[in-house]
């Protein structure tokens, strides 16, 4: 059963020997020369797959992976509610984040597209998904900008509580936060909250 | 109730006029760039001597006098300082002899109102491509501006594409002189950065260029993945914006929208999605005098009041700071 048609890929509900659980499939692009369509979905699937592997490994709250083919990714099904859709307090929520953020950044991910859309609660507890746009690189400017893209996409007052407890778990914050107060002077970066729409 | 618009932001010295849905000209008069670039003292210096004719030739295509005219519209923003300030003065010029309303318009918005405008969208997501710009945007009901969902972290494509085929010793520095040595390429691997709905080119172009250097690699075939990476980076972008704001229409404006190939690519996902695709005609793509018109007669219409002190230049205008009259 498809749940969901993403930019990137489609992501199907499935049930293997008992076990619930998501299929994450890189679709066709119609628009790109296939070399280059094959190349980005493959590489992608790669990477998405290591860094779902690794990030279990640190101990961070990912879908727990399960099975990898050339364009796909078989992991299991969690049955939360993302972040992005919860009404009401979320402050807990963001507070955990930064600390998640943190330990991402402490073991070299960038995860590329930080935003509440992509943290999802299940039983009080936060996993990060989608880590399609990630990438295993020691970049302070990379890590700078999941946290711009997540300053973007949350209050000033969520994002104050969500770059206190960021700042407690990594261990490089003071040259990742120099990084994006310096993305924000360049002038194309100018604050850009998705929330005022 | 005939409008005249004047464009001067950078190398194209635009004058149009428009008279409810027609366009009845659109002068445009480039300044030759060599391979050195633009000097802003020389370009204010080629507006300035060139305005008058742009004028009276514009005027005479239309078989008007200006005392037909019942506004005037000029580019504040963004551009470069000196060129941007001949349009303004001419603009205040004409309209303090001529005794007409003068409205001040964000050249980005309208690139983007003529293609919402010919097209006939009524809430279209833009991918706005140019030299200095590369940006997604959709219309803020609440704050009746243009929100960017995306954008060019350092470079516009435009440039990125300028700065390729000056590197590659092409004799006409432009896009399209890439889009002509691509045929025929075949692909070779490139840097490709997206970020969401951003994305980056400097990377892609230092690697094009340091390519260049190799005499086993074909040009053409840099060219050509050069292209093909850049826009696909575009189309991610595009594409993930439109899914997040679910819009049912997909224009593209700009200079560089003149490409053939990235509007064939943008027609392939609004296909997807079953969604409306709409561009204008190269004429109004590039920097043009009737966009501006299209503007200021929205403007007009909408009843405006006009104030010539406040009409100043202002080189680092965002258009999602730009009231937009539907």
């Amino acid at each position: 059963m498809r749940i969901s048609n993403g930019a990137e890929a489609n992501v199907y509900r499935s049930n293997i020997l008992g076990i619930d659980c998501i299929v994450k499939v890189r679709q066709k692009k119609l628009y790109r020369i296939q070399f280059l369509d094959d190349q980005i979905r493959e590489q992608r699937t790669k990477i998405e797959a290591r860094i779902l592997a690794l990030s279990h490994s640190y101990g961070i709250n990912v879908p727990p992976l399960l099975l990898v083919s050339k364009y796909g990714i078989t992991m299991g099904f969690i049955n939360g509610k993302l972040l992005s859709e919860i009404d009401g307090n979320t402050n807990v929520y963001l507070k955990d984040a930064g600390i998640l953020l943190g330990m991402l950044h402490n073991n070299n991910i960038a995860h590329g597209d930080f935003t509440p859309a992509n943290i999802m609660v299940f039983n009080k507890e936060l996993f990060i998904i989608d880590f399609g746009l990630s990438e295993i690189i020691d970049s302070v400017e990379q890590k700078a900008l999941d946290i711009l893209l997540m300053k973007r996409s949350i209050s000033q007052k969520g994002f104050g509580i969500f770059i206190s407890s960021y700042k407690k778990s990594s261990k490089a914050h003071k040259l990742i936060i120099k990084k994006l107060n310096e993305l924000e002077m360049r002038g194309r970066y100018q604050q850009r909250s998705l929330q005022n729409i | 109730m005939a409008v005249l618009g004047i464009e001067s932001s950078a190398h194209t010295l635009g004058i149009g006029i428009i008279d409810g849905d027609r366009f009845l000209s659109n002068k445009r008069i480039m300044f030759p760039i060599t391979n050195n670039g633009i000097i802003p003292s020389e370009l204010a210096e080629f507006h300035s001597k060139n305005a008058a004719n742009a004028l009276k030739s514009a005027l005479d295509e239309s078989s008007l006098s200006m005392r037909d005219i019942s506004a005037i519209g000029y580019t504040k923003g963004p551009g470069l300082g000196p060129a941007l300030n001949v349009g303004a003065i001419s603009a205040k010029a004409l309209a303090l002899r001529y005794k007409i309303p003068i409205y001040s318009i964000n050249h980005a918005l309208a690139h983007l109102e003529i293609v919402r405008h010919i097209n006939n969208f009524d809430d279209p997501l833009f991918l706005y491509v140019s030299g200095g710009n590369s940006q997604i945007l959709g219309f803020n009901e609440k704050k009746d501006k243009y929100h960017i969902y995306g954008e060019t972290f350092d470079i516009g494509i435009g440039n990125m594409l300028d700065n390729f085929a000056r590197a590659a010793k092409l004799i006409h520095a432009w896009g399209s002189s890439v889009a002509t040595l691509a045929e025929n390429g075949s692909y070779i691997q490139m840097p490709y950065t997206v970020k969401g709905m951003d994305f980056t080119f400097t990377g892609l172009l230092t690697h094009a260029v340091k390519m260049l250097d190799n005499p086993t690699i074909n040009k053409s075939d840099i060219a050509y993945s050069l292209q093909e990476t850049a826009f696909s980076m575009l189309c991610e972008a595009t594409e993930r914006a439109l899914m997040l704001t679910k819009k049912k229409e997909l224009g593209i404006c700009g200079g560089v929208a003149q490409s053939v190939r990235l509007k064939a690519m943008l027609k392939c996902i609004a296909d997807e999605h079953k969604i409306k695709f709409g561009f204008v005609e190269n004429q109004f793509n590039a920097d043009n005098g009737a966009m501006i018109a299209l503007v200021a007669q929205k403007m007009l219409s909408n009843g405006v009041i006009s104030n010539i002190n406040d009409c100043n230049i202002n080189q680092r205008f965002r258009i999602d700071t730009a009231r937009v009259y539907k």
